[in-house]
């Protein structure tokens, strides 16, 4: 009976792989070190796996190894020193990123593969936790009660953090939505807006 | 229908996009957006950066094909989720559980030889503790402390800041031919040993099942013991805190995460 429970949940786990690989890679932002994570991930899931009750919640259980393998490796490599949790200064100036060279913008698919790259460049100037909540979200397409079980916090702060995470984004790029006549109010005009709301 | 005004949309956009709205609210939506060209630029703005984060899953590369292979091979003595593999390749499942079978046998042989090994480790480290004497380097100072592990163990690990702990010193030792860089604290009379090596500390008799975090607690002469590995690199913790305490600290040290806010 033990060994069927065991099996159906290592198949639960075995079945949480693309969704944990593509968030890896998006993490990560490189193939090598997305692969290290996700072996590191189910490395320490198959040691645990005697603690994981019931099926349900197998893919935040998964998530949530993911997220602190992750933290481990950015502690490790120090890459990026500080664990950043206050969105809340960067949301006051974002700093925009200039539209691209992109001669022929009715190029809809160039524009696209242009805007994508932007926008994960600017992903990884978001705060960790917020990064994770957005990532976890619409690359792991995890729901929100999902996430707050995979990060450890409540469902209130983890819409909280991807609406902000979203509308950190759409300032940040604001200037390509102006070059292309799809915003025509500058970053701070929207601030004053909101703030007026 | 009630009227909303371009602040009111403008909050509105995201729940909107996401049809969290009732259907009257989005009917007043819909309305003001036809109507409004400064919110329907800022509604087809945020469709566009949407759209742009539904594509993020698209255009990830795939994983290696040996990937799955390795993140199939369970690392405990626990149950094999071969299952996957078994379903598509049926004629080899004879010939791969004889190999499993053989296989298994020699890790449960090496483990019991490493777990033995660790094992006496672990005492001695019990009785290191509780003898500060022992220590080749009295320091409160944590950069002094990398230092000179760096000289001793090969590598520069990140010294933790456990918090209300004070450093008192380091040493070395080995465990299976493999440099252990300690380093000893104390707080408030009790005492914390901080083990790092290259070589697994981690195989461990009797002790608890991993954590999700990857930690293992056990008991040692009366003392309580936290091993876990990350990456290439194993940590043991030594101490005669409570084993509550001991997780605590551990989970601090492992995640780093005061020492990261710090810096």
């Amino acid at each position: 009976m033990a060994g069927k429970e065991n099996d159906a949940r290592a198949e639960a786990i075995l079945a949480c792989f693309e969704a944990l690989y593509r968030t890896a890679f998006r993490l990560s932002g490189n193939k090598a070190q997305a692969q290290d994570l996700v072996q590191e991930t189910y490395l320490r899931a198959w040691r645990s796996l005697s603690r994981l009750h019931g099926l349900s919640g197998v893919q935040p259980w998964m998530f949530r190894i993911l997220r602190t393998v992750f933290i481990d490796q950015l502690r490790r490599e120090s890459r990026r020193p500080k664990l950043v949790t206050d969105i809340e200064k960067l949301l006051t100036a974002p700093e925009e990123l200039s539209p691209p060279e992109v001669s022929d913008v009715k190029d809809r698919r160039k524009l696209d593969e242009v805007f994508d790259q932007e926008i994960i460049s600017a992903m990884t100037e978001l705060p960790d936790e917020e990064r994770l909540a957005l990532l976890f979200q619409v690359v792991g397409g995890l729901s929100y009660r999902e996430i707050s079980e995979a990060l450890e916090c409540p469902i209130g702060s983890v819409m909280s953090r991807i609406h902000r995470a979203k509308r950190w984004l759409r300032r940040r790029l604001a200037a390509y939505a102006r070059n292309y006549g799809l915003m025509r109010t500058t970053p701070r005009e929207e601030e004053q807006r909101d703030a007026e709301a | 229908m009630p009227k909303l005004n371009c602040q009111e949309t403008q909050k509105l956009l995201e729940a909107f996009h996401d049809n969290e709205l009732d259907g009257v609210t989005s009917l007043s939506m819909q309305e003001h957006l036809d109507e409004c060209p400064d919110c329907r630029r800022q509604w087809r703005w945020l469709c566009e950066v949407e759209a742009s984060l539904q594509r993020l899953t698209e255009s990830v590369p795939s994983p290696n094909e040996d990937l799955r292979r390795r993140v199939l091979q369970p690392t405990s003595g626990q149950s094999i989720p071969v299952l996957a593999l078994f379903r598509t390749h049926r004629r080899l499942s004879g010939v791969v559980s004889l190999a499993l079978l053989f296989a298994l046998g020699a890790i449960v042989l090496l483990r019991e030889r490493i777990g033995a090994d660790v094992m006496l480790f672990v005492r001695d480290s019990v009785k290191m503790t509780q003898d500060a004497a022992s220590l080749e380097l009295r320091t409160s100072n944590t950069k002094e402390a990398e230092q000179w592990l760096k000289q001793h163990i090969g590598f520069a690990p990140l010294v933790p800041n456990p918090s209300g702990f004070k450093l008192v010193g380091a040493r070395s030792c080995h465990i299976n031919n493999e440099p252990v860089g300690v380093l000893l604290y104390e707080r408030n009379g009790q005492r914390l040993s901080w083990y790092v090596s290259r070589a697994s500390m981690t195989a461990l008799h009797g002790f608890d099942d991993a954590t999700p975090e990857g930690i293992r607690l056990g008991t040692c002469e009366g003392w309580h013991v936290a091993a876990w590995d990350a990456g290439d690199v194993s940590y043991l913790l030594v101490t005669d805190l409570t084993k509550g305490a001991l997780l605590a600290v551990a989970n601090e040290v492992a995640n780093g995460t005061s020492q990261l806010l710090k810096q």
